[in-house]
């Protein structure tokens, strides 16, 4: 057998071994960029094919928000123009005991007649239909706050 | 949105079979070069090599695409390439030392596939792990005390860590640190919220309570008492380093962490002070040229295979990994590297490096506290066991004697790194995937 074909084969090997490893690493990459974009479609299709669409979402007015923990039963919380805080401190109008939440985590206020989320530096983030908080956010009925382990349903 | 959900399962389940197609054909090209360099004729067995090896991948893609559906596609075809590879050198390794360990390893392969298989069917619901956790945690413990009983223990080069019945020999430390990742992961998730608090300072620092500190002396006691009673340094290394590990993880505290390092640190100076043994490794580590003819000799033929291979390798199948002692074992890695060069152990690190990447993604999106420790413990488990072997061979580390995970000949660690991934895909389809509820 002529060594050429040893050489071959080996470059064969080699190749294939490659490619493998490149279409692993192709699809880790694909994964980690379609993740925050699936999550994020809900909420950006609308806004982004119509605006008058997004516009009639804004319009559902919440009432209340339904608070569902990993461990107690749900639990309602009428909006009715005073601000809500979430956080673990005592003295937050809704208080959670879980880790992942901060003493003074998230509020929901009223801003120019609209139901606004804000983040209060909180360790580990507050989400609206789980894209970060970075400003106060406008929520509708229909949207889910994820605070910790906790996630919050806004209702009319 | 349930539609979208099940167009990107199936899309994820192709993926996984693309891959594992790929993983067929390289372990195929390998298994032909050997066959072309120890015998100068393609293997007359590359056709029902090649087809024993599609069926194991076919029946174990099909389990998982019916039984998790929408986990992680990577981790499976990176274990069966691995495997695969690991199955040809160890064949390969038949040929340089007059050996017959190939048949065995074939042998242990299939049965890992099973474990793998079995472990899914059987496996529904990874909070059943949580649910029996201490009768998990005691039966790790006795597997891993196992070996010193008498009559069924025995002894092999120098370290008691395997089980005899008969013919059948088995290392239940293997199995037994599945058990204790799956203990410690459920003890962590209950008193994660307790560890955390850091109630003391410590001048500028806050620190937990000293109570908190218990149970990683425990630990740290048993996997003392694994070095002096069984010998075994990797072992004992692994459930230390797991439990701080899962420990840091858990709490987010590096208190927890800097207490293992001081833990370890002196563990390991007194066992460098009283082990004749251990000091043996440490004393080739820092220069295996002093004793090259006795103890360094391992280390400095597992250096000069790696130097000879060089970036391109000597060819598969062309070198001469015999001459490095337990090459087949613990030293398979320098092996490759001497015959398929920088380029072919590099292919083979990026492997190691994604299955422990995905493992980590895993545990991140786990939705259930016990389910991300799981995930993050057994990828710890596999990460550092790599990354303490791969430091021996190469020196970056004292060598501990541990197996290559997948590529390792031996069949207690194939299966329970088979177990392994099985237990990770379980978690990968429990949470993450597609939208919260």
């Amino acid at each position: 057998m002529p060594p050429i074909v040893f050489a071959l084969i080996q470059g064969l090997f080699l190749l294939l071994l490659y490619l493998f490893v490149a279409r692993a690493v192709r699809w880790v990459w694909r994964d980690i960029n379609a993740a925050p974009r699936q999550a994020a479609a809900p909420a950006a299709r609308p806004r982004s094919k119509s605006a008058p669409a997004a516009k009639r979402k804004s319009r559902v007015v919440p009432r209340e928000l339904v608070i569902h923990t990993p461990q107690a039963k749900p639990r309602v919380v009428r909006l009715d123009a005073h601000d809500i805080t979430f956080g673990r401190a005592e003295t937050s109008t809704v208080a959670l005991d879980d880790p992942y939440i901060s003493d003074h985590h998230a509020r929901v206020f009223l801003q120019n007649g609209e139901w606004c989320v804000s983040d209060l530096g909180s360790t580990n983030g507050t989400f609206v239909n789980q894209v970060k908080v970075t400003s106060p956010t406008p929520i509708a009925a229909g949207d889910q706050l994820g605070i910790g382990k906790t996630t919050v349903e806004v209702r009319k | 949105m349930s539609a979208a959900v099940a167009v990107d399962a199936r899309r994820r389940s192709n993926t996984e079979l693309g891959l594992l197609v790929l993983a067929v054909l390289v372990v195929l090209c390998a298994y032909t070069l050997v066959g072309l360099a120890q015998t100068e004729a393609i293997p007359a067995g590359v056709a029902s090599y090649g087809g024993t090896l599609a069926v194991l991948a076919l029946a174990a893609h099909l389990v998982s695409r019916r039984l998790v559906r929408g986990a992680d596609p990577l981790i499976l075809p990176l274990g069966f390439l691995l495997n695969g590879l690991g199955l040809v050198m160890v064949q390969r390794l038949d040929f340089a030392q007059d050996a017959s360990r190939a048949p065995a390893q074939t042998v242990w392969s299939l049965v890992a596939v099973a474990v793998f298989i079995a472990t899914l069917v059987v496996l529904r619901d990874h909070t059943v792990l949580d649910r029996y956790r201490y009768l998990i945690g005691i039966a790790a413990l006795a597997f891993l005390l196992m070996p010193l009983l008498p009559l069924v223990g025995r002894e092999v080069n120098g370290a008691r860590i395997w089980l005899r019945f008969a013919t059948l020999s088995f290392q239940p430390g293997e199995v037994a640190k599945l058990g204790l990742v799956a203990f410690f992961a459920s003890y962590l998730a209950e008193k994660r919220a307790l560890m955390t608090v850091a109630t003391n300072r410590l001048g500028p620092f806050h620190v937990p309570p000293a109570r908190a500190f218990g149970p990683i002396l425990v630990v740290w006691g048993v996997s003392l008492s694994v070095l002096i009673f069984e010998k075994d340094l990797g072992l004992s290394l692994l459930v230390f380093g797991i439990f701080v590990l899962m420990l840091y993880i858990a709490t987010g505290r590096p208190a927890y962490a800097l207490a293992g390092v001081v833990l370890f640190a002196a563990g390991a100076f007194a066992a460098w002070q009283v082990f004749s043994h251990v000091a043996a490794r440490v004393g080739t580590w820092l220069d295996p040229w002093a004793k090259y003819e006795s103890d360094g000799f391992q280390v400095a033929q597992s250096l000069f295979a790696m130097g000879t291979g060089g970036i391109w390798g000597v060819g598969l199948g062309r070198g001469r990994p015999d001459l490095i002692p337990e090459v087949g074992t613990d030293f398979i890695f320098a092996a490759f590297g001497e015959e398929l060069g920088l380029i072919g152990s590099t292919a083979l690190l990026l492997c190691y490096f994604l299955l422990i990447g995905r493992g980590l993604h895993i545990a991140a999106r786990a939705r259930d506290d016990f389910g991300q420790l799981l995930a993050a413990g057994l990828t710890v488990l596999f990460g550092l066991q790599v990354f303490v072997i791969l430091g021996g061979v190469t020196r970056l580390l004292p060598l501990t004697g541990l197996t290559l995970p997948f590529i390792s000949y031996g069949g207690s660690s194939l299966v329970a790194n088979y177990a392994l991934l099985a237990i990770l895909l379980r978690v990968s389809a429990a949470g993450g995937e597609g939208p919260a509820t």
